[in-house]
């Protein structure tokens, strides 16, 4: 059984916006990562999960329970992080944790606690007096403190500076360990890359890949730039069978796709030349992302 | 349906907006309880003998005052401005802000959370009235006792309340079918104003009475209140319509996708 389960979702808004189709599943201790440019249609998505929208066609499920049917079974097993977080108004940081914790009837506050303290996070102020990593922080907490088994996390670094991010990302990696399943959405690469088993492309509403982050990291070829110290070498070594993708003859250097077969191939090239410098580039899944995105725009022209 | 946990905390984040509707109505009465007085009636009375139209009205008695100036103005423009901010703060403007979202991330469904604010919105409404009334009464007992005629007070009190409580079974209707707080607003805020205006331009000009069919203003009857008969239906309408309005908005906000 897997802990969500999207079929065939689809809400079309009209005029090429909205979702189209989008099926995924994500399994238990499994963390999911979804990417994809703004408006591409992850919150829409992440709103059907939350019951806040009925979907056209298709279904979502979570742990079993229709998500437009069952909204209140599933948050007693969901902590949801939404991407721009409002809090109700005229209330301090501690009294919503305190009301957080009533409505889902937590008696020991020991979790939101530690959870304050692992993020730095003095609730006591207001919230309109909150900055946004504030706020972001103080989400985290009413999203984690019942300990749920499925965690809906969109964009839920925004707003908070390197350090916390790094606390953030060591927090998704424990629950990992615990079991939970965790959806996150993201337009950063960075943020999905590190901690992410699957990642999941969406582009104008479509699914346009699935992959796994380690896939992704070991493809079969590397990325080299190479820097020469004379022109003609520089000029010379496109005359060879490499897939050349930039060369800057300013600088005299190229970058250069090695595919692994051909790695003996581009040494014994270089030993002919003056060669100044050489850097693997790494790749990473913007990469990745970008090559798709390409793709996607091609098929529209 | 309900549920008591988010019941206290609409209490807490609303209880300024009450409080100073509350305080408002209370100090009024108080002072009409205190001020007229039968000998300032009286010297009223003779000193608008010669002048065409009375201003205050008919003060031929208190409760007559009571019922034309309190009833008919105070208590029906500070119920409508309450019945409209906190209709559209309890769902309207918690969907247009976003922070409905982080309501309906705990574990309530939508009809629990628009049930409880409906019961928020009518109880805190008769709050505000019964205070009305035991201030009413203590007032005129302690200045002049006897002058009130505390049956007929109560019929008008509870009248006023189901009148306050039908337009915010409105104004809550529109603040659930709405996502922006401008439309909600719009639609419950403006039907109110017509009620309000349609019923004073009814009273002005022969002409007009015609307003009179167009607004639920009039079916607050304070005459046969005083009076004693044929007031009931009006009541019972009132009190449908609050209730027939609010189940409406319940059914459009569980059925209706939310932009959050």
């Amino acid at each position: 059984m897997a802990a969500i389960d999207i079929q065939h979702l689809t809400k079309d808004y009209g005029n090429g916006k909205g979702i189209f189709d989008i099926t995924l599943q994500i399994e238990k201790g499994q963390v999911y990562g979804f990417l994809g440019p703004n408006g591409a249609g992850k919150t829409t998505t992440i709103r059907h999960l939350l019951g806040f929208i009925k979907p056209q066609i298709g279904q979502s499920t979570i742990l079993n329970l229709d998500c437009w049917e069952e909204p209140k079974k599933i948050q007693q097993q969901l902590g949801y992080l939404p991407a721009e977080i409002v809090f109700p108004e005229n209330m301090t940081g501690t009294q919503i944790i305190q009301h957080t914790a009533k409505m889902r009837g937590i008696h020991d506050k020991a979790a939101a606690k530690q959870l304050a303290e692992r993020f730095d996070l003095d609730p006591s102020a207001q919230i309109k007096r909150m900055s946004k990593g504030m706020k972001q922080k103080l989400g985290i907490v009413c999203a984690f403190m019942h300990d749920p088994q499925i965690l809906i996390l969109d964009e839920p670094t925004t707003g908070l500076d390197p350090l916390m991010q790094s606390v953030f990302v060591e927090l998704i990696h424990e629950e990992k360990r615990k079991g939970k399943s965790i959806l996150m959405s993201s337009h950063l690469f960075e943020e999905v890359e590190g901690t992410c088993d699957s990642i999941a492309m969406i582009k104008q509403g479509r699914l346009i890949s699935v992959t796994d982050a380690q896939s992704v990291k070991q493809l079969d070829k590397t990325t080299f730039r190479i820097h020469f110290q004379n022109l003609l070498d520089f000029q010379s070594i496109q005359q060879e069978n490499f897939l050349i993708r930039e060369a800057h003859p300013e600088t005299m250097h190229i970058v250069v796709d090695i595919e692994n077969l051909q790695l003996n191939a581009l040494l014994r090239a270089l030993a002919d030349r003056e060669v100044a410098s050489i850097h693997e580039i790494k790749h990473s899944l913007e990469d990745s992302f970008m090559n798709f995105y390409h793709k996607g725009v091609d098929y529209h022209v | 349906m309900f549920n008591s946990r988010l019941f206290a905390h609409l209490a807490k984040t609303n209880f300024k907006t009450l409080f100073i509707t509350a305080a408002a109505l209370s100090v009024l009465i108080g002072i009409i309880m205190s001020v007229f007085t039968p000998e300032t009636m009286t010297d009223i009375a003779q000193a608008n003998e010669n002048s065409p139209v009375n201003p205050l009205g008919d003060i031929s008695t208190l409760i007559a005052f009571v019922a034309n100036q309190y009833f008919g103005n105070f208590a029906l423009i500070f119920g409508m401005i309450y019945a409209v901010i906190v209709g559209n703060k309890l769902v309207a403007s918690q969907v247009d802000k976003g922070s409905m979202a982080y309501h309906l991330s705990t574990p309530i469904t939508r009809t629990q959370y628009t049930f409880t604010s409906f019961l928020y919105i009518t109880s805190s409404l008769a709050a505000i009235f019964a205070l009305v009334f035991l201030v009413g009464v203590g007032v005129a007992e302690l200045i002049q006792p006897g002058e009130l005629p505390v049956g007929t007070f109560f019929i008008l009190t509870l009248g006023s309340l189901l009148l306050n409580l039908a337009i915010s079974g409105i104004t809550f209707f529109a603040s659930c079918l709405f996502n922006r707080s401008s439309q909600s607003l719009a639609l419950g805020g403006g039907l109110t104003i017509f009620f309000f205006a349609a019923n004073m331009l009814a009273g002005m000009n022969d002409s007009l009475e015609i307003l009179e069919n167009a607004t639920i203003v009039t079916l607050f009857d304070s005459a046969a209140m005083i009076s004693g008969e044929g007031y009931a239906i009006q009541l019972f309408i009132l009190a449908g319509l609050a209730m027939v309005m609010s189940l409406l908005g319940i059914t459009a906000f569980n059925k209706k996708d939310l932009p959050l």
